[in-house]
Formats: structure tokens, C-alpha cells, sequence
């Protein structure tokens, strides 16, 4: 699409303590369905957004991980993880559901600098 | 500079909402466009009409009111994350079969399409996040 904007968008929130990563994601795979240039980095506790080992059933509601493997599905390719914010959690990317590319905090500054448009969560 | 504006944090129990509308204000003050205003996640409870502000305090929905009336932009709520929090216009009302609608008629209920349309038609977006 001519004119596609490069949206980052930042999940900073944890997976199912609030509505805010399921509204989140929902809103990232509206701006795939709009063909725009989208990019997602999970970061601080929404890196346990990317668990595999998790569901919703037990609460009742849907499994964010699912939602986050449906990504690349609208084509949302760039998924970034917070190298710190795993570290922190005792995680590695053999934990997380997709592959994702690790960016330091360090990294972080010039992944948001190449963007148009930042959604925060 | 043209700009748009998300709103995620709920109308009286976070400052997003009156920070956001204290922006959109000095923005336009200083000679900038706002394109539309996006109420979502918690934001989506700021256009209810059905709420009562303290009378010492000032409601954040007159201040969304009085700042449209002035300078004329887009007041947008998501669908979605409103029918969720019992947000309804008469439409959404009727549509299924509630008792009241709540939503200020100056408040558009629209997709979240219109979120996106909004990042790719302004220069600048920024959220206000709860």
C-alpha cells in the first residue's frame, strides 16, 4: 500500500492481569489488516505475553499466546523481545511461543527512531 | 502539524484522560491540527453521559466538549472496547436490546480501522496510556 507507516507497537503489560494485551494485539492485527509496516516489541512484564506454556482456559478467557502467534498470519513479522526484560524473568527464547528477535534496552532507541508512529498498551 | 490522539486510561480514575485533552489544547493553541481522538481500552468509558462529577470537581467529558465545540476534531470511541464496558449509543442500544445509551452524541462509535486511518493520515500520534 502506498503510504504505509511503520507502527511499533510497545506491550509493556502482563498477559492476562488486565484487558490491555488482548486490546493491544487487537489493535496490532488491525494494522496488519491495513497493510501497514507493523512491528511489535514486548517489553518489561509483556514479555510473558510470548510464554508457550500458557491458557486462558482456567480464567475463563482467551490465550494471549495464541493471539500472539496469529501475528505473523497478517503478516506482522517484526517481533522484537526485550533481552533485559527476559533476563529479569529467568527466560530464555526457548520459552516463548514464535521466534522473536532479541534487541538489548541499548537497541531499543534506534527500533523506535526507524518508526512513524509508536502505540503504547 | 496534524495530529491525532489515543486515550487508553479510564475518565475519573487515571490522569490519561485530562492530560490528554490539556495536549490537545495547547496543541491547538500553538497552531496545530488535531485529526481525531481515539478512546480505547479504559478510554472508551470517557464519553459516558450518565456520569456524575463532584461539583468541585471538573468532568473530563465537558473538557473533551468544550475543547470540539471550539476547534471542531473527531471524538472517536472504539466500538469494541466500549460495548464491552456498557458504552452504548442509541444505535448499539436498540441493536441489542439494552435499556439506556450512554455515550455522548458528540462521540463517533466506530471501528478500530479508525485507529489506524488516524496513524496513517497524521503527522504525529501520540497515546496517552492509563
Amino acid at each position: 500500500m502506498n503510504g504505509a507507516k511503520k507502527i511499533l507497537f510497545l506491550l509493556r503489560q502482563p498477559p492476562y492481569a488486565t484487558s490491555h494485551a488482548l486490546e493491544a494485539l487487537e489493535a496490532a492485527l488491525v494494522a496488519g489488516v491495513f497493510e501497514q509496516e507493523v512491528s511489535v516489541l514486548f517489553k518489561d512484564a509483556g514479555v510473558w505475553q510470548l510464554l508457550s506454556d500458557q491458557s486462558g482456559d482456567v480464567l475463563a478467557t482467551r490465550t494471549i499466546g495464541k493471539i500472539v502467534t496469529a501475528l505473523p498470519e497478517y503478516d506482522i513479522d517484526s517481533l522484537y523481545v526485550c533481552a533485559e526484560s527476559l533476563a529479569e524473568r529467568h527466560l530464555t527464547v526457548q520459552d516463548l511461543v514464535l521466534p522473536v528477535t532479541v534487541v538489548s534496552v541499548a537497541a531499543q532507541g534506534d527500533l523506535i527512531n526507524a518508526m512513524n508512529a509508536v502505540v503504547n498498551d | 502539524m496534524k495530529l491525532s490522539i489515543a486515550v487508553h486510561g479510564a475518565p475519573y480514575s487515571s490522569q490519561s484522560s485530562s492530560t490528554a485533552v490539556k495536549f490537545a489544547a495547547a496543541a491547538l493553541v500553538a497552531g496545530h491540527e488535531i485529526y481525531r481522538v481515539f478512546f480505547y481500552h479504559d478510554g472508551a468509558r470517557t464519553p459516558d453521559s450518565l456520569a456524575v462529577t463532584p461539583q468541585d470537581e471538573k468532568s473530563v467529558l465537558d473538557r473533551w466538549l468544550a475543547l470540539k465545540q471550539i476547534h471542531d476534531f473527531e471524538l472517536t470511541v472504539c466500538i469494541g472496547a466500549a460495548l464491552k464496558r456498557g458504552m452504548l449509543n442509541a444505535e448499539e442500544s436498540q441493536r441489542y436490546d439494552k435499556a439506556a445509551a450512554n455515550v455522548s452524541a458528540e462521540f463517533e462509535v466506530v471501528g478500530l480501522g479508525q485507529l489506524i486511518d488516524a496513524i496513517m493520515i497524521s503527522d504525529r500520534f501520540v497515546t496517552f496510556a492509563a
